[in-house]
This record gives C-alpha cells, structure tokens and sequence, in this order.
C-alpha cells in the first residue's frame, strides 16, 4: 500500500484523475499545466506510483473518455475507484488543516491558500 | 509511416527503449505504455525548445528510471527506501570501500599513474606533431601551389607572379589564395647586437587566411606590400620576447631591417612560425600585378573548395589554361601539392608514433599490475564479499560495489598521472633536438586536451576491468561453499597473476631490447673518429647580406678582411673560409659524372663538396694522401680535391687519379685533380650523402653570402667564442652571426635526434622494467604469504632451505620463462621497425637480445628475494597463528 502521507507526485497524479480517466501523458501534462510547470512528473516515478496505487485498489484502468474517437485505442487510461476518491478527500482535509495551523502561527497568508503546496512527501 | 524524426529524437527514444525494458520488469505492456508517454513528451519538447529540449527532458527522464527501478529479486528486502541508492551513494560506498584499504589503493593509484603519466606526456607530443591537422583554418583543404614550366619541362615551388594573379581568379576551384617566400635570413640591427632573424614574404591576406591573427597589433592591409608602400613589419612572439623584452609598446616602434627602417605593426602568437617552422618576422607582399612583380615569384597557398582533391583542381585549372589559349602550350602550369615541409617529416613522424606504441606498453604494464593487485584483492576479499552476499546484497550491487572502488581508485590514478604527465612534458619538451624539425603550425605541445583524453580513457577502461574481474575471482553470487569458492578463486587468481607476469615480462624485454639496440647504435655513433681535429676546432657560421655586398668580388674581400682579423686573435693558430655551412657540406643533386679513362656514375641523391680557401685541409687536420692541398693561387682555377673514396669509385683499379679530369653534370666544367684526401665521415654519419663520395674545389670568383669559418684553436675552442665575436664586429658592426659553436658540439647536434629517442627508449624502458618487477614482486609475495601456513608446517617437519626457495618460486620461475620467451618471439617480429634508426647494429643482434635478457631475469630474481627471504624466516610457531 502506498505510504500515507502521499508525496507531492503521487498526490498531484491522483488530482489530475478527479475530474475523469487519464492516460498516463494526460496526468503529466495536466500537472505541468496546474503548477506551471514547477512539478514536471517523470514517467518512472508516474508509472511506479501507479502500479502501486492500482494494487491497492485506489485507481483502476478504465476505457478512455468517448470524446477521444481518434485517440491511440491501445492507449492505457486510469481512473479513480470510489477508494481512491475517499483518499484524496481525506488527504485534502489534512492539508487544510495543515495550512489552517500554519496561518494561526503567521508562516502563510489567509489569502493565498492556492500556493500552500503539501509538504514534501517521504518522510513518514 | 512515420515522418523522418530528427536524430536527437531517435537517439532519446532508443536510450529510453534500453533503460525501460529493465525499469519495467517483465511487463512488458507497462514498458510499451511508458514508451509511448515517453515518445510524446519528447516530442513536445522538440516542438517547445528543438533538440536541447528533448536531451534535457531524456536525461531527467532517465535519471529517474535509475532512481526509481525496483530492485532485482535478490537485493535487500528493505522496501522503497532502501532502493533509492543513486550514483551518490554507489560513490559513497565504494569512497569507504577504498579508504579501509590504504596501501591498495595507494599501490594502485601509483602504478596507473606512473603509467598513464608518460602516456600523456608523450601523446601531448605525438598528437601536436604527428596525428593533428597543422592548427590553421581548415587545414585539410589547404594546399601548396607550385608550377611547371612547359617550355623547359622544369618545375619549381613558387608561381611566376602573371600566373599567380591568373590563377587566383579561379574562386570556383580555390577558396582562398595567397602566397609565401621561403624563409631568409636577414639582419636586424637597431638593437642591442646586430641579429640575424629569418624572414618570410606572405601576401596580406595570409594570416586571415590561416585564420591565426596578431596577439598584439594588428595584420597587414592597406597599400602594404606595394612597391613604395609603408614599410611594415610583423614580428614573431619569439623575437618579440628576446629582442625587445616583450615590451608591449613596440608597436607603431621601428626597426632596422636589411638596413631599412620597417615600423612594427603586430606581433603574432607564441610558436606562430609559418611557413616552416624557423620565420621570425614577416614582411608583406600585396597580391596585386605590381605587388608580386616587384616581389617575385612566392608559393602559392590555396584552400581547395571543399570536395575538390588536389589532382583535380590541378587537372582542371591545366585544361582551363589550355582551352583559353587554345593551339598554343600555356607556359605555366599549375600543380597543386600538399603542405610539405609545413608538416614534420613523414619518417620522424612514424618514428614518434612508433615511440608512442612503446610507451603503450609501459601503459599495458601498469595495467597488469593493477589488474594483478585486483586479483590479490580479491583473494582478500572473499570473505568481505561471501558475508555481502549471505546478508542479501544482490549480485549487481556488490559488482558494482567494486566497479565503483575500481573507477575511484583509476580516476584518482589518473589525476595523478596528469600531474606526472605535466613534470615529464616540461622535461621531455626541452630535449627535442631542433634537428627533428618537429612541426605544428604554432600548435603547444600541451596535455590538454589530447593527453588529459588519454588518462580518462584510460581510467575509463581500467575500472570495470579490474571491478569486474575482481567480482568472477570472488566468486560474487557463486552458492558454492565459502571455503571452497576461496580455494577454487585462489587457483583461478594465480593463473591469471602468472599470465600477467609472463606479459609483463614479454613487453619489458622487448622494450629493453628495442633500447639496448639503440644504446648500442649511439654508442657506434659516438665513437665514430671524426678524422678532423674536432677538439680543437671552432665553428662561425654567418650570411652576408645580399644588399650590401651585391658583387662576388664584394663578398671575397669582406671575407678575406675576417679572415684576417680572426688570424691575428691569440690562441688561434689557423682560420679557413668555406662556404659549407660546416660540418655539414653543399651537395649536388641527382650528378651525372664522368671522368677521364674512368667510370660514369650518377647518383639519385646528393653528392657532397665544399668551397675552400688556402688552408682548409691544415686547418681542419684533414690529411692529403696524394698531390697537394689547394692554395690561394687555385682561386678560379678548374681544379679540386677529391676523397679517396670518390677516386675509387671514378677510377676503380687506379692507383693515381692525379691530373685526371672529372665533372659533375655535362653542364659543368671539367675539373682536374690535384689532390686526393683522406675520407672524412660526413655529417648525418649514417646513409651518407654520395655513398661517402666527396670533393673540394677553390672558393673565390663564385663567393656566396652563406660562409663558415674553422678556427683551429690552441686550448679550449669554445673559450674563444667571444672574442671572436668582438673581432667580426670590429671588422663591420652591422654584420650578425649566425651562430658560434665547437666543432664537437656541432656534431653532437647532428646526433641529437639519435641521443633523443635513445634516451626516450631507454627511459620506457627502465620504467617498464620497474614496474614489471613490482609486479613480479608482488605476486611471489603473495604466494608466500598465502602459503605461509604450509611453508612454516614444511620447515617444523625439516624441509631444506632449497625445497622452499623452490617451492615459493617455482610458479614464479615458470611465469617469468614463458614471458622471456614470448618476449624474444616478439622482439624479433618488433625491433625491424628500428632499422632506419641504427647504426653498425642489426635489428635481431643476438649479443644485445641476450645481455637484455640476462637483465631481466637478474631483475626478476632481485624482486623474488625480498618474499623469499621472508618465507625462509617463517617460524613454525608463528605460521599456526597465520589463519
């Protein structure tokens, strides 16, 4: 089972698959483009995290999106299980809590909250 | 189909390919899936940035298939974490690894230094002079113009100056073209001392062209080298650092020249000397009708359009020549040579390639050694290693484990050995005699960046050479037993030991043998009798200036005043004037004598004379056999002195060759002999010019500007050195000198090249005997120590002293036969390559092969000693305790 808390890859990987199944390229470009390009996945790390994630059962293979008609039909596309959706939430939960303890002792801004990034993933 | 992709991306795609198949495991849906993200990332990136892009993206891409590849089955259990051992940590391990073994390492780091040390040093020289193109713009479309003329079937190396400006129109064939006059001495006065400098024309444009510009100053432009244009000098950095001690105000300073005033303009890079090698200075020539009629016929420079041979520009420009005057033979026509004597001599080229192989075996030694010390490493280490792998530690890992030392250990050994390199090349570099007339264009001879190349490769090759060898003599990953893996490793590695002392020895004798022929050669040379009486005789060589002595009756009587002068100095007791530039002599090429009642003979190289005044042959101590020497009377007289081996050969079987006429080419005159002499070895000694033929005929009406002066002295000659200076200068303060010198020294240049790579040889050599005995040391001194334990059980059951000798060095004594003889096998297929260097010594001399192979094995058995002596003082009580 994937380490909790998860690190910033895996937990940007997993956003990118909220709002529907993803290709592998997919979740790579759309986490370049949400952090302007200050986290760029690198496919060793994307394709470990989600052989790890797809064993315990957070996100499962899927068909692609049917707007995709002329998309390489060998391409392989992920989605997010119901268990999966319940992780993300709970880890964003704690990473709210996490920003809401660093503005009560003053090391972030009320109204940036966009830019408190979880912390970096690893350390248990 | 696939539109053709650039290169870059191709190459990221198949690097990927390799590095995926592993990261992947067995899937090999989820590599093709990677792939293809892979391939679209790339291709955004090549889009977005073009190829630095897609090089940047494929590296952190595959960085980061190393950092997050599952581990192999067997490799620690730990999980995640203790996967992510990068290069770092690899690095780390292995850092720790080597400082827990001290001496190894130090023995290592040593021998490879030693031996990538003067592999550097002498690939810094052999890579400037003999395998680099000459550092000018594109070099190797560079050619040499010369012309044949069609009238008289005479060709020459310089271009007339019609056919100069009609050739360089034809931009079609020749990219660039400028031209160049031969170097020439001439006198620099304003100075200190009146100095002779050699001098080159070069048309304006020629250093653009060279792509070489002024460090300081500028090139030459404008309306110079027009007839009546400023006078203009560039100087070269050498004299620019002697003459006027680097003074950076000299430009716009002038100097006198030829007694004209030239104002410097510029001064070139240090060891710039076009066009070979002696120029010091430059005068400009403008590649104009009027320019190159008022200079004179140059060598053309071209650089051919890239495509184009030599033959076929020379081929083309000819049939243009021909069409455009159709009927008619145009006078001159083109032929278009390679760069000639701007490069070193293609022989002494060989030569330093050939020097270069040797040291490569001092290289091959080290190695050896390196590889050796790896295997008693190993043998060390079984136990290290064995436990490694009990506890889990994957076959990779631990390889790459000693990889890692190994590559540490090369590389510190190369950085070292660069060091050494860089002490050798500053002492080697001084050594190279001038005789060599070693070329680069102004190119250093310097370890960067071909030398520094060297050493990391050959770091590079050694690391996982020993890593690796030193992982299958441990048996890294073996199940069998530990015990038994050590035995069967420890068999395995004395094979090995002993094949690598047989090398080493093979390799040191023939370099030994290559140099004891060479010491035996110089050896012959040395004590070769130079006939005259070279100990007391001194040397001046100087040019008069053509401009101020344009008349021969000119030059005789500023001559005869020097002679004059120099007679009355004290200590001196006899002066000859000749225009050899002694000792060497002047020399016909290709003569077609004949002779009176006697044999014709041509010859296809030169044949030596000299041009004498009265006294020569007193003077020099050169004995007459039969007739008379020549007298002042004989000036202008068709006479001449011939050596006896010149007689022989013009008229065999006659004892008196006296009053009978000889000449050299049906053009000369006929000349009758006064004389005959004794034979004096030439210069050069070996393969003399004219087979050892040479004659003397009286200078006088003919009188050059080159002259020599032989000074018999009382006492020390070179004592005599100044005060002859003086004199000359009294006779004309203007008039430089080209050179002073003993007549034993002046001979002692001539070999110079010979003491050069005997000392060269000789020093590979050495070094390679050194280190070949370190090897051998060591590999006894393992043996012995391995053995330590059976040897003190033999000595407690009373074994003689003799048993154990021989049994410490039994496989020792065997390793070193073999090598001895495959050495002799291979100095016989080796040292021919040695012939054209020798002198009285065959390649195969069998006297010099066995004194080299008697010193071998006293080295051998002096580097067993030390190990055998120990094994002897083993105490019995002692070697229990050894396990």
């Amino acid at each position: 089972m994937p380490e909790l808390p998860l690190s910033e890859p895996v937990f940007h990987a997993m956003l990118a698959l909220m709002e529907g199944p993803r290709h592998g390229y997919g979740i790579i470009l759309q986490v370049e483009a949400w952090t302007e390009g200050r986290i760029r996945l690198k496919t060793g790390t994307l394709y470990t995290a989600l052989g790890r994630l797809r064993e315990a059962g957070w996100i499962a293979e899927s068909e692609g999106p049917a707007d995709e008609a002329d998309a390489d039909e060998r391409r392989r596309h992920y989605r997010l299980t119901p268990e999966g959706r319940a992780v993300v939430r709970a880890e964003a939960r704690r990473l709210e809590a996490v920003v809401r303890l660093a503005q009560s002792v003053g090391a972030a801004g009320r109204g940036r909250s966009g830019t408190a990034g979880a912390p970096a993933g690893g350390e248990a | 189909v696939r539109p053709a992709e650039p290169l870059s991306l191709r190459l990221a795609e198949r690097l990927y390919d390799l590095a995926v198949r592993r990261h992947a495991g067995g899937d090999a849906a989820t590599a093709a899936e990677m792939r293809r993200t892979f391939r679209e990332l790339c291709r955004r990136e090549q889009e977005a940035r073009g190829a630095l892009g897609v090089w940047k993206r494929a590296a952190e891409e595959l960085l980061d298939l190393a950092r997050t590849a599952p581990a192999t089955k067997d490799s620690d259990p730990r999980g995640e974490r203790g996967r992510r051992g990068g290069i770092g940590q690899t690095l780390a391990h292995a850092l720790r690894g080597v400082r827990r073994r001290p001496a190894y390492a130090a023995a290592f780091i040593l021998t490879m230094a030693v031996g990538i040390g003067v592999n550097a040093a002498m690939f810094a020289v052999v890579s400037a002079v003999a395998l680099r193109p000459l550092p000018y713009r594109d070099a190797d479309r560079l050619a040499q113009l010369w012309s044949l003329n069609t009238a008289t079937q005479r060709d020459g190396p310089t271009v007339p100056p019609a056919a100069f400006v009609e050739w360089r129109e034809h931009a079609d064939l020749f990219e660039t073209f400028e031209g160049f006059g031969p170097e020439a001495a001439a006198a620099l006065s304003g100075s200190a001392e009146p100095r002779q400098v050699m001098v080159a024309r070069v048309t304006t444009g020629l250093f653009a062209m060279l792509g070489v510009a002024p460090v300081l100053g500028r090139s030459f432009g404008g309306d110079e080298g027009l007839p009546g244009g400023p006078r203009v000098v560039v100087i070269g950095h050498g004299l620019w650092t002697s003459a006027f001690g680097s003074d950076p105000g000299i430009i716009g300073r002038t100097v006198r020249l030829r007694d004209e005033d030239h104002t410097v303009i510029g001064v070139m890079p240090p060891r710039f000397a076009f066009p070979y090698g002696a120029a010091e200075a430059w005068l400009p020539v403008s590649a104009t009708p009027t320019g190159l009629e008022a200079s004179g016929a140059l060598t053309g420079l071209a650089h051919l359009r890239s495509g184009l041979t030599r033959e076929a520009a020379e081929q083309r420009l000819s049939e243009r020549l021909r069409t455009a005057a159709p009927g008619t033979e145009p006078v001159w026509l083109p032929m278009v040579r390679d760069l000639g004597f701007m490069r070193t001599a293609e022989a002494t080229r060989r030569t330093l390639v050939l020097l270069f192989g040797a040291v490569l075996f001092v290289l091959l030694i080290a190695t050896a050694n390196v590889l050796s010390l790896g295997v008693a490493e190993a043998a060390r280490r079984q136990r290290e290693l064995a436990v490694m792998a009990t506890l889990g530690a994957g076959r990779g890992r631990i390889l790459l484990q000693l990889v890692g030392e190994a590559a540490i250990l090369s590389f510190a050994g190369a950085a070292v050995g660069l060091v050494l390199a860089w002490l050798a090349l500053a002492g080697l570099v001084p050594l190279i005699p001038e005789r060599l007339n070693l070329q680069t264009g102004g190119r250093a001879m310097a370890l960067w960046p071909d030398g520094v190349g060297l050493a990391f490769a050959a770091a590079l090759l050694a690391a996982p050479l020993v890593g690796s060898l030193t992982a299958v003599l441990a048996r890294v990953g073996g199940t069998a037993p530990l015990a038994r893996a050590a035995a069967g490793a420890d068999r395995a590695g004395r094979r090995i030991q002993h094949a690598l002392v047989a090398a080493q020895v093979a390799l040191s004798l023939v370099l030994l043998a290559g140099a004891g022929l060479l010491m035996d050669s110089f050896g012959r040379l040395v004590r070769v009798d130079p006939v005259v009486a070279a100990d007391e005789l001194l040397l001046v060589r100087l040019q008069l200036p053509q401009h101020r002595y344009p008349e021969a009756a000119h030059r005789a009587a500023a001559i005869e005043a020097m002679r004059e002068t120099l007679q009355t100095l004290p200590g001196v007791l006899g002066v000859a004037p000749t225009s050899s530039p002694l000792p060497l002599a002047r020399a016909r090429f290709r003569p077609e004598l004949e002779a009176d009642g006697g044999t014709p003979l041509s010859l296809d190289d030169f044949l030596p004379y000299h041009e004498v005044g009265e006294g020569f042959f007193e003077t020099l101590g050169i004995r007459i056999v039969r007739g008379r020497a020549l007298v002042a009377a004989d000036a202008g007289q068709p006479v001449a002195v011939v050596n006896e081996v010149l007689a022989r050969r013009l008229w065999p079987g006659l004892g008196d060759p006296l009053h009978r006429r000889f000449r050299v080419t049906a053009h000369d005159p006929w000349l009758t002999v006064v004389g005959v002499s004794e034979d004096v070895p030439q210069m050069g000694l070996r393969d003399p010019w004219g087979e050892g033929m040479e004659f003397y005929v009286p200078a006088g009406e003919q009188a050059g500007t080159r002259w020599a002066f032989a000074l018999r002295t009382v006492g020390d000659p070179a004592a005599l050195a100044e005060g002859v200076r003086q004199a000359l200068w009294a006779v004309d303060d203007r008039q430089p000198i080209e050179a002073i010198t003993t007549y034993r020294a002046a001979l002692g240049e001539d070999m110079g090249r010979e003491r050069f790579y005997t000392i060269l040889l000789a020093g590979f050599a050495l070094l390679a005997t050194l280190l070949a005995a370190v090897g051998i040391h060591a590999v006894v001194a393992q043996v012995v120590l391995n053995r330590t334990r059976e040897i003190g059980i033999r000595v407690a059951l009373g074994a003689g002293k003799l048993r154990i000798i021989r049994s410490a060095t039994a496989p020792g004594a065997v390793a070193v036969a073999a090598g001895v003889l495959l050495g002799i096998a291979a100095t016989f297929a080796l040292t021919r390559f040695l012939e054209s260097l020798l002198f009285g010594v065959e390649p195969r001399d069998a006297r010099v092969l066995a004194v080299n192979v008697l010193a071998i094995v006293i080295v051998a058995a002096a580097a067993v000693t030390v190990p055998v002596r120990r094994a002897l003082a083993i105490e019995p009580v002692d070697a229990m305790r050894a396990e």
